[in-house]
């Protein structure tokens, strides 16, 4: 017994010839007794009922909507003469004679008619136009990274709801990293693949941790970033929430590690209860925060190095806390990486020492007007960014507070970050190591930590080795640079 | 969306009367189709049709002053792109149109109707015709023997409205008002047939501007004032744009210069207008072209 079905799209026009040629294509199918491609005006609905060929979508549609009919033996038959209709359809059209052979979309519909198996866009346009960029994006079908800042929360509130009703990612708006599938998109690192998903509120975060994983034998299945403000009240954690019910869903992912600042309080409670609803284990780094009463499934990490390490199922470094000895000075950070600096104020506090910043993590002091104690800035933040590139793509931005700090006779340690990976300078040590070359015999120590793995474009290993040359204490980790610097700064080492 | 202050404009080269009222309209605008030459773009109070050159002037055509060898997906146009006017300069994709640019194209004036003069242009056509009629669309109805097989569906399904008016319209035209079969008939060749323009609705633009070509414009506007009300229901939005301009006598410059030959007995250039003609589209040029015949063998008989 044979099978009528009919599809329907929605101000779709072709012309007649090209609707005759796909219902001729679909019509050679065997087991295809009729198929009929009009607009699904009256006359034309009446056309195709006379024909045996209207369903229900059908006689729904309206004249300016394209109905597809088709009459096969069996559904089975049915399913693959829709399939080759769609596909005849929505093939992209050719370039025209003599159009140019290097041409690639400027425009997210042309970037999908030329790519059509895409599934994400990264959209990176000026704040004001994000949002906009971002809906066409979805209402195509892709799951979307804004990169660009400057998006109204409210904005983002909208963007995320839709995606949630479409079943679509929204990672961002200020969404700097993510690893998809093994591809690494805006900042990011080349790390192995493996069971390990990060879900993270944070770039720098979601760098370390993904660095410090796969330079310790494991991999990533995927990181996804979710944006800076998405645990935030007005945002409720919505793309947070769906991550974790992406990474549960995929069978690559065995542990989850979750990496942010402190969450607003509710709206830790309704991601701590999506968590305790998983199957999996998880790792929960709030940075600067107590994460509250986990769920049993889910371990607290203090520091971003102990979330990878946990990941991991290796033991933690103990806290190499060194006291006794007369201190010889204070510590000066100065960050690219905004949470690097957060998880370095996390060290030194619990180190017992008083840390100022200029991003304080919670409870933590703000800058005092005269540069007196331990400070660690964050040279990323707005503030210092404005008419500025970013410190990890210009290390020179970085010159100034550097020679200030070299300079500062109670500075007994200058603690910085070297950020590898996509997005970032192309010799962010070879710049720091021409810099320091330049400083006084006596000074303060220099240490670093350096983010990156080999596979990066910069090569860990050689980064490290341009560092080490110029005489800096390279530490395996930010956590453990900083844990080293507290130890020069207080007498230890 | 694109700033179009950002991008160097293309000028248009000719853009049609209705075009150029539809396109001093500001506001969002909206690629609703693409096709080989030309892409259709929806605006505030209408739809236009910008194309590429050589793809002949019309009421809602805008020629755009292209090199010939683009195509659409240079320049970021496909369908559902979205896009914005602000009354001198239309952005849409990568393309940015000064729509202030350009000669403005109006209908040729027709020659008077003159029975014998149109029987003898009604003759050539069809003489031409018959060797080449299509299988498609609705011209074999009008232009072949009575003998002609009903090939397709679209065929049979339009065949009893098209023979209900060629029958019924000599009255209507002696009568000088529209009687309730024609008008039956007409209607039901709205929307009929399956592309973008349907072929009746290019059947009835090409009988409406028979009726403007023999100064009957209060025939055609009864019948337009009959079918303006349902074609939002009845027919695709392009189409019902081109039977808008239609019913205000306006047609593409190739049609017109068919039936001005026509109206003169048929001129040594007959053969070449009726060709350019038949290019038009896959079969829209030929459903013109017979709804051209259909009205003006109707007057000729009416006058007869």
């Amino acid at each position: 017994m044979s099978v009528v079905v009919n599809e329907v799209r929605r101000g779709a026009y072709f012309d007649s010839v090209a609707l005759m040629r796909i219902a001729q294509s679909v019509k050679a199918i065997p087991g295809v007794g009729e198929c009929g491609l009009m607009m699904g005006t009256p006359a034309n609905r009446r056309i195709l009922d006379e024909a045996g060929v209207l369903a229900a979508e059908g006689k729904a549609a309206g004249p300016g909507d394209l109905v597809i009919a088709i009459r096969a033996r069996d559904e089975g038959v049915a399913r693959i003469a829709v399939a080759e209709a769609r596909k005849l359809i929505d093939r992209p059209r050719a370039a025209g004679q003599g159009g140019p052979v290097d041409w690639t979309p400027r425009s997210i519909a042309t970037a999908v008619a030329r790519f059509p198996a895409a599934n994400l866009a990264l959209v990176s346009v000026p704040g004001a136009f994000a949002a906009a960029e971002a809906r066409k994006a979805m209402r195509l079908g892709l799951n979307v990274m804004v990169f660009s800042d400057n998006v109204p929360v409210e904005d983002e509130v909208a963007l995320k709801r839709e995606a949630r009703e479409a079943g679509l990612l929204m990672m961002g708006p200020d969404c700097g990293t993510a690893i998809i599938g093994g591809v690494p998109l805006a900042f990011a690192n080349v790390v192995a693949r493996g069971d390990v998903g990060i879900v993270g509120a944070s770039g720098t975060g979601i760098q370390e941790v993904s660095c410090l994983i796969s330079n310790g034998g494991g991999g990533i299945s995927h990181a996804i970033g979710t944006g800076g403000r998405d645990l935030k009240a007005p945002v409720g954690g919505i793309t947070t929430l769906m991550a974790i019910d992406l990474l549960d869903a995929d069978p690559s992912t065995r542990h989850v590690v979750l990496v942010s600042k402190p969450p607003d309080a509710a709206v830790a409670s309704a991601v701590l209860e999506r968590v305790a609803r998983s199957p999996k284990r998880f790792t929960i780094c709030f940075l600067g925060g107590s994460a509250g009463n986990l769920p049993a499934n889910a371990l607290r990490a203090p520091t971003l190095e102990a979330a990878a390490l946990r990941a991991l199922g290796r033991p933690e470094t103990p806290a190499a806390f060194f006291s006794g000895g007369p201190a010889r000075g204070c510590i000066r950070g100065l960050f690219a990486g905004g949470t690097l600096c957060a998880e370095a104020q996390v060290v030194l506090r619990e180190a017992g020492l008083d840390v100022a910043s200029n991003a304080p993590v919670a409870g933590g002091a703000p800058l005092p007007s005269g540069a007196a104690g331990h400070t660690l800035v964050d040279l990323g933040d707005d503030a210092y960014t404005v008419g500025r590139p970013h410190p990890m793509i210009e290390p020179a931005v970085r010159d100034k507070a550097l020679d200030e700090a070299l300079a500062d006779r109670s500075c007994a340690v200058v603690l910085l970050d070297c950020v590898l990976g996509y997005g970032s300078h192309a010799d962010p040590a070879g710049h720091l190591a021409a810099r320091l070359a330049q400083r006084a015999t006596q000074g303060p120590v220099v240490v670093a930590s350096v983010t990156g793995t080999e596979a990066d474009p910069q090569r860990l290993s050689s980064q490290v080795k341009k560092l080490s040359v110029a005489g800096v204490r390279v530490a395996p980790s930010n956590a453990a640079a900083a844990r080293l610097a507290v130890a020069i700064a207080t007498g230890a080492v | 969306m694109s700033d179009p202050r950002q991008r160097q404009p293309v000028a248009m080269a000719v853009c049609g009367a209705i075009a150029r009222e539809v396109l001093a309209e500001a506001g969002e605008v909206r690629v609703i189709a693409a096709f080989e030459r030309s892409v259709y773009v929806a605006c505030p109070h209408g739809i236009v049709c910008l194309g590429m050159p050589g793809i002949g002037a019309g009421p809602i055509n805008a020629e755009l002053d292209l090199p010939q060898s683009r195509a659409w997906t240079d320049l970021g146009v496909m369908p559902d792109e979205e896009g914005r006017s602000d009354g001198r300069l239309l952005g849409v994709g990568d393309l940015l149109v000064d729509i202030a640019s350009g000669k403005t194209w109006h209908p040729p004036a027709m020659p008077p109707f003159v029975a014998t003069d149109a029987a003898r242009g009604l003759h050539r056509v069809r003489e031409l015709a018959a060797p080449r009629l299509p299988d498609d669309g609705l011209a074999a109805l009008i232009l072949a023997g009575d003998e002609h097989p009903l090939r397709s569906a679209v065929h049979k399904a339009a065949a009893g409205s098209v023979s209900a008016l060629r029958q019924t319209l000599p009255a209507v035209l002696r009568q000088d008002s529209w009687i309730a079969p024609a008008l039956r008939s007409a209607i039901l060749l709205v929307g009929l047939g399956p592309g973008f323009t349907p072929a009746g609705d290019d059947l009835l633009g090409g009988l409406m501007l028979a009726l403007s070509a023999a100064d009957r414009t209060g025939l055609r506007d009864a019948l337009w004032n009959t079918l303006a009300p349902e074609l939002d229901d009845l027919t695709t939005p392009p189409s019902a744009m081109h039977l808008s301009a239609a019913a205000d006598g306006m047609a593409s410059a190739s049609l017109h210069a068919l039936l001005n030959d026509m109206l003169a007995g048929g001129t040594p250039a007959l053969a070449d207008r009726f060709d350019a003609v038949a290019r038009i589209g896959h079969t829209s040029g030929w459903d013109a072209m017979a709804g051209l015949v259909l009205g003006l063998e109707a007057l000729t008989a009416a006058t007869n």
